[in-house]
């Protein structure tokens, strides 16, 4: 292409091209627009209060237990991925340090404090265990996936645990 | 609680629209949209800098110290800005808008507020936002707030993705700090709201810099609803449509030093974006990188641009390398000497190849296709008057970017809610999100239209 062709103006038709494609991409993005509104008001109407995010698997274990309570406030529940960690790493001290980092979720059982639900990403069965034995927390489900819906912490047996010590 | 910790974006307003008068004299000729967007982005990078700043110095920040921080900031970019001040003139000649144009606005603002609230019921559902911006941002940022001394834990291995760059998390929890550290999630959700809002406003300045109001506008519709998955990303709390304002911001600033001649400054405020996007996100590490080589391939003046532009990168890049090296005492390269001070550390040659070794696999793992595109883009973007290679790749480029849009399209028409959320958290659909702005930004500005009469002003008076 040399530079008088570029410069040539370009012709009408190629013009009303252009201005179709802009105005087919507003069209559509209005549609979007109003497709996306749609599905997030219909989502409010229809989906459970206790906020599972995709997880298809924990849904399906939640539908199972008829324990689970349907209406937790999605506030109260927290998420803890420990799919990195492994066996050593996974001791009192590194939970201490981890609770800042999920502050609303605290990890420790404190009587003073809300003791939230929990989702836990977890590597294996053996690491869920140990989790839930260090944490004090109730397994209400798992999957095989290593996802798990842990309760909140076993005031009772921790107390008497409490008591049980000199 | 909420409205204390949006308080906290006024410093950061005041900061930002000094700093970009100083830098860019000539934005208050581009109206207040121009100057809101720039003033926000660069204000906000400063005050969470600071505040990281001072949680290095003394870990347990108390609200006064976070304000005197601020205010310290405010004083310092007045400084700076009535240096300057003397040399600027302000010539703003306000037309009245026709009323096509005020009609176009008030749609556009209608459709925006449906756009909202889809984002806001969908907030509402996850408040504290998607995967991603709880396990990470969201998550690091309560860490900041509420971990006091613990907070170089941050760096620790056995977090999970402990590479993440501290700056968007570090400015939430300044926010926390004013909200008198009630850690309300409402206070993340804002502020996906409020960078939403900024992308929207910066792609319409940008396009009616040279294009008109009324094509700034579409530009607005089209960006806002063209790529679904940009509402999705922002009801989900995730930071690359953050990311997209600053890459959006680089690339108009670019194009405004290659227009005007001997605007080192604008190279210098260009680079400074670059460094704060690299410390929003690791993608941003890329961007440096390739505006680095992009600037080599132009073929004037390339030492002084690349001098200017690479100073403006240093503040941010190189405290997102000083934090690392002395924070990051957990990492077990460093376990032997804990009790080292900050500049004891900054002497130890282990960090400094820990740091580098973060940056390579960072830079490593995103270099692939993300790297590519980059790399074909940004010359074109930039070369708009200087060519490269210009047309037919940009429109090849295009051509994949909206395809990949169309296709998302039928998925999101075809499968279930859940799925295409899923869909659009793969890496192929952010970089598209990083990227669309700049797509309907280069477009909206190449389509010609004969009767735009704005645009043909601008272009005789370029030509006189």
């Amino acid at each position: 292409m040399n530079a008088t062709e570029l410069n040539s103006p370009k012709p009408i038709w190629r013009h009303r091209f252009t201005a179709l494609i802009m105005w087919a991409l507003v069209i559509l993005a209005v549609c979007n627009i109003y497709h996306f509104y749609n599905v997030t008001s219909h989502l409010t109407d229809s989906s459970p209060v206790f906020e599972l995010r995709e997880l298809k698997d924990l849904r399906l274990a939640q539908q199972r237990l008829a324990h689970l309570p349907r209406h937790i406030p999605s506030s109260e529940v927290g998420y803890i991925n420990i799919q990195l960690l492994n066996d050593q790493s996974l001791n009192e001290s590194w939970l201490e340090s981890v609770q800042y980092v999920f502050s609303p979720i605290l990890i420790f059982p404190d009587p003073q404090a809300q003791q939230p639900w929990l989702i836990a990403d977890f590597p294996d069965d053996q690491l869920l265990n140990k989790f839930v034995k260090l944490t004090r927390r109730k397994l209400i489900a798992s999957t095989q996936k290593g996802l798990a819906i842990l309760g909140p912490p076993d005031m009772a047996s921790m107390q008497k645990q409490q008591g049980d010590q000199p | 609680m909420i409205v204390l910790a949006m308080l906290s974006l006024i410093p950061c307003m005041l900061t930002g629209l000094l700093l970009c008068q100083r830098l860019w004299p000539d934005i208050s000729k581009h109206g207040w949209s121009m100057r809101i967007s720039f003033g926000f982005l660069t204000g906000y990078a400063c005050h969470a800098l600071g505040y990281q700043l001072l949680m290095l110095v003394h870990a347990q920040t108390t609200f006064t110290g976070v304000l005197i921080t601020d205010v310290l900031l405010v004083i310092i970019s007045v400084l700076l800005w009535r240096y300057r001040s003397s040399k600027h003139t302000q010539s703003i000649s306000k037309k009245k808008s026709a009323w096509t144009d005020r009609l176009l606005s008030a749609g556009t603002l209608v459709l925006l507020g449906i756009a909202m609230t889809g984002v806001y019921h969908l907030m509402s559902h996850q408040v504290h936002g998607h995967a991603d911006a709880y396990a990470f941002w969201n998550l690091k940022a309560r860490f900041m707030a509420a971990g006091q001394s613990h907070w170089p834990h941050l760096f620790s291995p056995e977090l999970t993705q402990s590479d993440y760059p501290l700056l968007f998390s570090s400015g939430l929890a300044r926010g926390w700090r004013y909200a008198l550290n009630h850690l309300t999630p409402t206070w993340p959700m804002a502020m996906s709201f409020v960078f939403a809002g900024i992308l929207l406003l910066l792609t319409f300045s940008a396009i009616k810099l040279e294009q008109g109001v009324k094509r700034g506008l579409l530009g607005v519709i089209i960006l806002a609803g063209g790529m679904p998955f940009l509402l999705f990303h922002v009801s989900s709390q995730y930071a690359d449509h953050l990311y997209a304002c600053y890459l959006l911001g680089v690339m108009v600033l670019i194009d405004q030093a290659c227009q005007a001649q001997g605007k080192r400054l604008l190279w210098c405020y260009a680079g400074l974006l670059a460094g704060i996007a690299s410390a929003t996100k690791n993608e941003g590490l890329v961007l440096c990188l390739t505006l680095t080589l992009s600037i080599l391939l132009l073929n004037d003046n390339r030492i002084k641009k690349l001098v200017w532009l690479i100073l403006g990168m240093l503040p941010f890049v190189s405290w997102n390398i000083l934090c690392k090296l002395t924070a990051s005492q957990l990492n077990p390269l460093f376990i032997q000497s804990p009790d080292d001070g900050p500049f004891q550390r900054l002497l130890q040659w282990e960090r400094h190849q820990a740091v580098l070794s973060t940056f390579l696999r960072v830079i490593r793992y995103d270099f692939d296709w993300r790297m590519l595109l980059l790399l074909v883009t940004l010359p074109l973007v930039m070369g708009v008057k200087k060519t490269l290679v210009r047309e037919p790749m940009f429109k090849i480029w295009l051509l994949v970017l909206i395809l990949n849009a169309l296709a998302y399209e039928l998925v999101f028409a075809v499968l279930s809610y859940g799925d295409v959320r899923e869909f659009a958290g793969q890496g192929i659909n952010r970089v598209c999100l990083h990227l669309w702005p700049l797509v309907v930004w280069g477009c909206l500005r190449w389509l010609k239209d004969p009767q735009n009469k704005h645009a043909n002003e601008i272009a005789e008076s370029n030509k006189g």
